[in-house]
């Protein structure tokens, strides 16, 4: 069940270029939240911005929504530049989750920029699992769109030992943009039981086209412009090729996703 | 900015019911079509029958899948949609959308928004929801900036307006609503014609037309290039158009609608001749805005010396 609550900004940290961790303080202890929800935030005053702005919940610790953000815009440039302390109004939980079967125990996930908050959520869930042999890609431009780990993974628990870097240019982690290196772990591996994937929507098109080929399950965590988030306005259409009940063509990225069976869209 | 809970600790002595036409609502405030889904979306929110009445989304005779994404964007002090009327056509509405929300929320006051292509179209759709139950006005929605047949081309001309209103009122007994645009060319006739074709009240006005470019993408942000610009930004506009139809025609029936962020913008409206308005965009931003609105206008009202809508409704005219 959704609510409109007042958490407090706890911890707030520039990861890398533009990115910035939060770490929002909410009444109770987020039990209700679930890797692939995402929550809407009241714009803070300061970016003159008037619609709540949607962001994938990329944990949940010591009672907090934690998220990552990249700072694109002036809601999310005023959200960055926030002081600890302070009241942030969020609703949540909206969407649904990754619903991955207890059989798959080898999930790749794929992340290309902020696309891996969900992805981390997810990670730090599974990472509990002995018997989960999974890995995660996190794939930027460059060195500085992406986090060092030395720096950030002992203070952050949502960064797992099993994240692996890539950048286009190769001047962090693995060189190749994301589809590439899928494509090299797939050499060298056995395929894995499925994959998970959120970012660009080329990138994205380009996995599943690998996924597909190798009749590898895979969902995808989709991103659209939206005002309400609840499903009411059907601002953020996806096309698919068989919809659902009120439309044979779209699917509502806000209450039917964000997580989608990659079947059920088209990139 | 805090939550507004529903228990407010002054209690006030001024009642929010008002009438429109021979419909009377618990208080002023409707939620607009097209912002509140089917009645059930922001209800772990807001209960949906806390509101004045509930305009559900647009329905037309088939079921439309709406149009090309993107859909929706911000603008300056507003947002542009370009939905499309994107709904599940009138018979899954009465069967099952419809049944669902007045069995859920049996006190809600739900309001139909229908549009059709052509008047034919609005008179099956009006005779449809003549054999449902629980159903306390139709919204004649005139003016979609998003389809291209119908919608706002049939409130811009009075002839097509007049017979489908008419057609319409021969079909149902149920109180008919016309939402008019804000670029009819003659916003004051048109809501003559329809009054005199037997609407029991007029909804001034939807969204304005407009469209914003992506200077990177270097193409329209929306699929369908255009869209109807809600929000803030438009409020004088929507003002204008009801203060000039109640200017016009005395007494008649109106609803303020375009651009209410806060209890100050309905005020306006009422002042202007309104006895509600319907609130929109301002329901995305936030979904429990109904909460403050009510103790604003209470304040209001009271500093006003004022016990009830109809002491103030039109003093500014």
């Amino acid at each position: 069940m959704k609510k409109i609550e007042t958490g407090k900004l706890a911890v707030i940290k520039n990861i890398a270029n533009s990115l910035t961790y939060l770490k929002i303080k909410i009444e109770g202890n987020g039990e209700n939240y679930a890797p692939g929800n995402f929550i809407t935030i009241l714009p803070p005053a300061s970016s003159a911005r008037f619609l709540r702005r949607p962001f994938s919940v990329a944990g949940i610790s010591d009672g907090s929504i934690e998220l990552i953000i990249k700072s694109i815009g002036p809601v999310t440039e005023s959200l960055a530049s926030l002081t600890q302390g302070t009241e942030i109004e969020i609703m949540g939980p909206l969407g649904n989750s990754y619903q991955i079967p207890e059989n798959i125990k080898k999930l790749w996930m794929i992340g290309g920029g902020t696309g891996i908050a969900s992805i981390l959520f997810l990670n730090s869930l599974r990472s509990g699992n002995s018997v989960c042999i999974d890995k995660v890609l996190w794939a930027g431009k460059t060195k500085g769109a992406l986090p060092s780990m030395e720096l950030f993974a002992p203070q952050l628990e949502i960064f797992k030992k099993n994240i692996a870097f890539a950048t286009d240019d190769g001047s962090a982690g693995e060189k190749g943009r994301a589809p590439e290196v899928l494509l090299q772990w797939l050499e060298k591996e056995h395929n894995p039981d499925a994959i998970v994937s959120c970012g660009p929507r080329e990138m994205m098109k380009e996995i599943k086209k690998i996924a597909d080929k190798r009749a590898i399950p895979t969902w995808f965590s989709m991103e659209e412009f939206m005002a309400c988030g609840s499903g009411a306005c059907a601002g953020c259409a996806v096309p698919s090729p068989y919809g659902s009940m009120c439309s044979s063509s779209y699917l509502k990225v806000c209450s039917e996703g964000p997580v989608f069976k990659s079947s059920e869209v088209i990139l | 900015m805090k939550n507004f809970k529903p228990e407010s600790k002054t209690e006030f002595k001024a009642q929010l019911y008002t009438r429109i036409g021979k419909l009377m609502l618990d208080n002023p405030f409707i939620a607009a079509s097209g912002t509140c889904g089917y009645g059930t979306e922001y209800a772990d929110i807001l209960p949906p029958e806390k509101w004045g009445a509930l305009v559900l989304k647009t329905v037309t005779v088939k079921q439309r899948d709406g149009n090309k994404p993107p859909r929706c964007c911000e603008t300056d002090s507003g947002m542009l949609n370009s939905i499309g009327l994107a709904n599940c056509g009138i018979e899954q509405f009465t069967k099952e959308k419809l049944p669902e929300f007045i069995k859920k929320f049996p006190n809600a006051k739900p309001v139909v928004s229908i549009a059709g292509e052509t008047t034919e179209e609005f008179v099956l759709l009006t005779g449809k929801l003549a054999e449902s139950k629980g159903i306390n006005a139709i919204e004649l929605n005139f003016s979609c900036p998003n389809v291209s047949k119908g919608g706002i081309h049939f409130g811009a001309d009075t002839s097509s307006a007049q017979e489908a209103v008419k057609e319409c009122r021969k079909t149902t007994q149920l109180p008919i609503w016309v939402k008019i645009s804000p670029t009819a060319p003659d916003p004051v006739k048109i809501a003559s014609i329809c009054m005199e074709s037997g609407a029991d009240a007029i909804v001034a006005s939807n969204t304005v037309p407009g469209m914003v470019i992506d200077i990177w993408k270097e193409k329209p942000i929306l699929g369908n290039i255009t869209g109807g610009l809600s929000g803030p930004a438009i409020f004088p506009i929507s003002l204008r158009v009801a203060y000039l139809i109640a200017k016009s025609i005395p007494g008649i029936p109106l609803i303020g609608c375009g651009g209410v962020s806060n209890a100050d913008k309905a005020i306006q409206f009422i002042l202007a001749g309104c006895s509600a308005v319907e609130i929109g965009t301002a329901v995305f931003r936030s979904p429990n805005i109904l909460y403050k609105f009510m103790e604003e206008i209470k304040s209001y009202m009271e500093k006003m010396g004022y016990s009830k809508i109809d002491d103030f409704k039109g003093k500014a005219l």
